[in-house]
């Protein structure tokens, strides 16, 4: 006679199967580091650390170059939008309707295709305020170097 | 190594990173990439994206290096900054999928259905590895967390921002899903499961 099975717990599962889950669940491996990645984080893990001793005016023109950027990017989002509206605005003014239609698909395919003025505003608006707080940073007094290794640091 | 010990490492590795030392940090990196880069690469199942959650995890852990108490495992400090940056990408990723969807038109993103597969030497457990993948994205973590990253309940329910009895729901239900999904691999479960609970 075959002893009776334990009954099962609130997974629905017998101790046997829940046991016998939790240990493949265990077992999973790992999945290995792509070297590109392990590479990569090497070099993150040494570029903060470098970052954090480097000399202050390399920051500060770090941070003033990565704003320069955002304005620009911002002003290339602005001026793509003006030339495309300037384009189609005129066409929209034909008394026609056949022209009309024709500038209103236009103005349609304009509007799907190149950035709207507002946000073009709006990413020139960030691009000047980053621009602003990059100069404000590059302008702010420098605190004094932290040390390499305090004396007693574990090495 | 004892988890003291573990302890103990990583303590005087944070304070060498602490430093400016940078062997302290790369020796916290190399301990734990691979454990991070598993964790969001289950959780996101998307290998691209979980590379990216990796460094991402690193950047954010040494940016709040100086927040880090010491007397607490580094492991799970990193563990949770993981899982806190997958959930933003999952939650991203829904944002951008409901912004692209045409109206009444198919999804231009669909939902990565599992990891890329591991090679041949690291897919010990092929079928397990699937149906984890295939779990609801809050039962899967806190299955990961508890099994594969060996976290204690509240230790889980402090990283996802769950109270316990949720964390033990989802684990109950993780586990009667792969049970469901593993059919009659798993001794017992098909009785088990048609039982329900």
């Amino acid at each position: 006679m075959s002893p009776t099975p334990a009954p099962p717990d609130d997974d629905g599962l017998s101790p046997a199967a829940r046991a016998d889950l939790e240990r493949r669940l265990r077992a999973l491996p790992l999945a290995p580091l792509p070297p590109a990645l392990e590479a990569r984080l090497r070099l993150l893990a040494r570029a903060l650390v470098a970052a954090r001793a480097a000399p202050r005016p390399w920051r500060r023109l770090a941070r003033a170059a990565a704003a320069i950027l955002v304005f620009l990017a911002g002003w290339q989002a602005f001026a793509g939008a003006a030339p495309a509206q300037a384009f189609a605005g005129p066409a929209l003014e034909a008394p026609e309707a056949h022209s009309r239609r024709l500038a209103e698909g236009l103005a349609a395919q304009v509007d799907a295709h190149v950035p709207d003025p507002a946000r073009g505003l709006g990413a020139l608006g960030t691009g000047a305020l980053l621009l602003g707080v990059g100069l404000v940073l590059a302008a702010r007094p420098t605190p004094p170097a932290r040390p390499a290794s305090p004396p007693g640091a574990p090495r | 190594m004892s988890q003291a010990e573990d302890l103990a490492r990583d303590a005087a590795d944070v304070a060498r990173a602490r430093s400016g030392d940078p062997g302290g940090f790369e020796a916290l990196v190399a301990r734990y990439a691979r454990r991070v880069h598993d964790l969001a690469r289950r959780i996101l199942r998307d290998a691209h994206e979980a590379e990216d959650a990796t460094q991402h995890a690193f950047l954010k852990a040494w940016q709040a290096l100086d927040r880090y108490d010491p007397g607490r495992p580094f492991r799970h400090w990193l563990l949770r900054i993981t899982t806190n940056l997958c959930r933003n990408r999952l939650r991203a990723r829904a944002v951008r999928r409901h912004e692209l969807r045409p109206r009444g038109g198919e999804d231009p993103l669909p939902e990565p259905a599992a990891p890329a597969p591991a090679p041949p030497s690291e897919a010990a457990d092929p079928r397990l590895a699937a149906a984890v993948a295939a779990l609801p994205e809050p039962y899967r973590t806190a299955l990961l967390l508890r099994y594969q990253h060996d976290l204690s309940l509240e230790e889980i329910a402090e990283i996802t921002a769950t109270p316990v009895a949720t964390v033990k729901t989802h684990l109950h239900r993780g586990r009667r899903a792969l049970a469901r999904a593993l059919g009659g691999e798993t001794p017992g479960a098909a009785a088990g499961t048609e039982g329900g609970a």
